[in-house]
């Protein structure tokens, strides 16, 4: 079914000539349609990718600090032995503190970002509607 | 035991604030639909939003539809009956999510293919047979994959809220909900979707946080996991522990559900094939990976804390979940964590949550529905009328179909009564589809040399995977490898039976082939010594009486010549009676098997019968 649809989608929306039409004798060669300029490709966000970097880090630096201190307070052995006598007891703590401050980021970036997509979407399918071409693709 | 039950739920705090809370919620998702109703006039807007869907918008849909309301059961119940260890899932989960978001492994090409189900790229790649026989097998092992959906969902409910579940009560709760999916999802297709999916991930979003906080806080955070430890040792912390109900098999056996998860089941893909482009598509998964790992990691938290709780704050919970008396069955603990949010949340805050979950709920519901039912339209019934249908027509079909679905689901959760865990239930019936999908979809879009037979052997052979099902194994235990013949109970003594006695045999001449392929073949199913002590404890007796009748039972004792069972289920046996004995496969170990089969068959029937004309690998 995507298939009629993609056929459809792949007229180009603008084919015909701007070029005021000649009148010849001769039927002067066919020329391909011209087309309206690309539209430039929107460059990436690279917020997304900031964001990720720095919590990693700030995930490793905490995880870091953790261990110093400990190891400071305690020493080495007493740590080894504390992360083999408990060690997937503070694996789940981490994971558990981590995944909820992880979630917690999320839910935000997602409530305010996904309100905006959310105008956007109707923008689109309003143009869509408008145009009548219901497979349009980024 | 029942009325147990029934004083167990009452004690909620759930009030007339809360039953407020939860119709506000209701009315504005169903009013959703008839807002948007007017751009669900196309196929392609009614099943993929018009492939306009932002980033944020689209981890909010993801979420909504892979964190439901069953996900959050089942995972709640591995979190009470495995403790910690369980929250292994959850992470590796979330790992797969985030590698595939990186990498955008199979669902990025998928997305370039412009399809808008798993099977229409099955018939451009393999030809039309694959997309009819790859939309029956998706329709048919996804539609018992979702068949208890509703009766668990309804299960939380009645739980939460305090109705009566001995009463009509749970049938009500599903026919009311199962009408409320229905309306906003015929009416309002995937932008309806799309849209309340966002509503529900705010609202669930919070309301999840803030039960996972205030679950620990009543059973105190030191106390959880001191609880743990002395109830369940190491088992309940790590989950490759000797003792622990998981294990290695279990965890490869999750990596692979991980994949599956994100870039196989068609409700995910669905999500995936409605973004605006790639990159979205692939922050989308990136992003959601967290999500991924959430919506398993709290449930099984709330799970954990239930079991603490009942444990150590609520001895008449204790009497029904964990009966001392070895002749009381227990309750069906997935009412565990839904009664004890019932108890611990205050008025106000439990309406919230219980909103979030109906969101959940209807969030999945309607993503499923909407999948379902566009696989068989698109295609089963399309390509059968050689793609002549117009795009009313297969909207109306597809409208149709989300209601006989609808009806189907509320059929079967009112009237099946299989005891399998949920959580197995569902691997096993979705490992119908995707052991098969999985090759079709990795080899068709990386594997130029695949073929079209290679995809319908694979597809068929995914089948296979229904012998992870507990009754399924039971029907044909005496075709188990390993397994041992019927033979005649001699005598009986309580719940010991005596039969002919077991003789070890003569030890066997060495053979290359019994070594090379036999012992290789054999691995993965246990070989009993019955003639050594306790060589079949662990095993399950199928004892058939002279009418017919049968009965499984786990041995708990065994000698050459006689078994002992901790108690007879249905009937006593008497001499002239027949046992069997087999060792019951794990789903786990099963779909691996079937993985790799399928995997293999594929590439052999790719390799003896090639394609006369070679398809394109990548997209055309």
């Amino acid at each position: 079914m995507s298939d009629e649809l993609n056929k459809l989608s792949s007229v180009p929306p603008n084919t015909q000539s701007m070029e005021p039409s000649v009148e010849s004798p001769v039927d002067p060669p066919k020329l391909p349609p011209v087309l309206p300029p690309r539209p430039s490709k929107k460059k990436e966000s690279w917020l997304p990718t900031v964001i990720v970097i720095l919590l990693l880090m700030a995930g490793i630096t905490a995880l870091g600090v953790i261990m110093i201190f400990a190891i400071m307070d305690n020493g080495w052995p007493a740590v080894l032995r504390a992360v083999e006598k408990d060690g997937w007891e503070w694996v789940w703590k981490v994971t558990l503190i981590g995944t909820c401050g992880l979630f917690a980021l999320l839910s935000v970036l997602v409530t305010v970002g996904g309100a905006q997509d959310i105008r956007k979407l109707f923008r689109r399918l309003r143009e869509q509607e408008a145009s009548g071409n219901p497979d349009s693709d980024a | 035991m029942e009325s147990a039950l029934t004083n167990a739920t009452s004690q909620t705090n759930f009030g007339t604030i809360d039953w407020v809370i939860v119709a506000v919620y209701l009315l504005l998702s169903v009013s959703i639909a008839f807002f948007v109703k007017r751009y669900a006039g196309n196929m392609t807007n009614f099943v993929s939003a018009g492939r306009a869907v932002g980033t944020w918008l689209g981890v909010a849909t993801l979420t909504g539809t892979e964190m439901g309301l069953i996900t959050v059961m089942y995972s709640a119940q591995k979190g009470f009956t495995s403790g910690f260890a369980a929250f292994h899932i959850g992470v590796i989960a979330g790992i797969v999510a985030f590698l595939i978001g990186v990498t955008g492994f199979i669902v990025v090409r998928l997305r370039e293919h412009k399809v808008l189900t798993i099977p229409e790229y099955y018939e451009k790649r393999f030809g039309r047979r694959t997309r009819i026989l790859g939309g029956i097998m998706l329709a048919f092992g996804g539609l018992l994959n979702m068949g208890l959906f509703l009766k668990v969902g309804a299960m939380f409910i009645v739980g939460i809220t305090g109705m009566d579940p001995d009463g009509s009560a749970l049938k009500v709760v599903m026919v009311v909900l199962l009408a409320l999916v229905l309306v906003y999802t015929v009416i309002g297709g995937m932008i309806s979707v799309v849209i309340t999916d966002y509503i529900q991930f705010v609202i669930l979003s919070v309301g999840i946080l803030v039960a996972g906080w205030l679950a620990i806080e009543s059973v105190g955070w030191d106390n959880l996991f001191e609880t743990v430890r002395t109830h369940k040792g190491e088992a309940g912390f790590n989950p490759v522990a000797a003792d622990s109900s998981f294990g290695f098999e279990y965890v490869a056996w999750m990596f692979f559900l991980g994949i599956v998860n994100c870039a196989l089941w068609p409700t995910a893909v669905a999500r995936a094939l409605a973004m605006e482009s790639t990159a979205s598509l692939k922050r989308q998964y990136t992003w959601s990976s967290i999500s991924f790992a959430i919506r398993m990691i709290i449930p099984n938290l709330l799970g954990v804390c239930a079991f603490v709780f009942v444990m150590t704050k609520a001895p008449d919970l204790q009497q029904l979940f964990s009966p001392a008396d070895a002749d009381v069955e227990a309750v069906d603990n997935l009412y565990a964590m839904p009664i004890f949010l019932g108890r611990i949340l205050p008025a106000g805050l439990i309406g919230l949550i219980t909103a979030a979950m109906i969101a959940a709920f209807m969030s999945t519901h309607d993503g499923y529905l909407l999948c379902w039912s566009t696989v068989i339209t698109q295609d089963i019934i399309a390509p059968l009328f050689k793609e002549r249908l117009d795009n009313p027509t297969r909207i109306k079909i597809t409208r149709i179909l989300i209601v006989l679905i609808g009806l189907y689901i509320l059929y079967w959760g009112l009237f099946y009564t299989g005891e399998e865990d949920i959580w197995d239930y569902m691997a096993v019936t979705g490992a119908i589809y995707f052991t098969g999908a999985f090759s079709l979809l990795f080899g068709g879009l990386y594997w130029h040399r695949a073929s079209s037979t290679g995809a319908v052997l694979a597809l068929l052979l995914g089948v296979t995977a229904v012998f992870g099902l507990g009754p399924v194994q039971d029907y044909v235990h005496t075709y188990i490898p390993g397994s041992i013949a019927e033979r005649n109970i001699t005598a009986t003594d309580d719940e010991t039976i005596e039969f002919e006695a077991f003789k070890e045999p003569d030890e066997m001449e060495e053979s290359v082939f019994r070594d090379m392929v036999v012992d290789f073949v054999m691995t993965p199913f246990e070989q009993a010594k019955p003639w050594n002590p306790d060589g079949l404890k662990g095993w399950t007796a199928m004892v058939r009486d002279q009418a017919g009748q049968e009965q499984k039972v786990e041995v708990a004792s065994s000698w050459a010549g006689e078994a002992t069972a901790s108690a007879w289920p249905s009937f006593e046996p008497k001499a002239g009676d027949t046992v069997s004995f087999y060792k019951p496969v794990s789903s786990a170990r099963v779909g691996l098997m079937t993985i790799g089969f399928t995997l293999f068959v594929f590439i052999l029937g790719s390799l003896i019968f090639p394609d006369r004309k070679q398809k394109e690998a990548t997209n055309e």
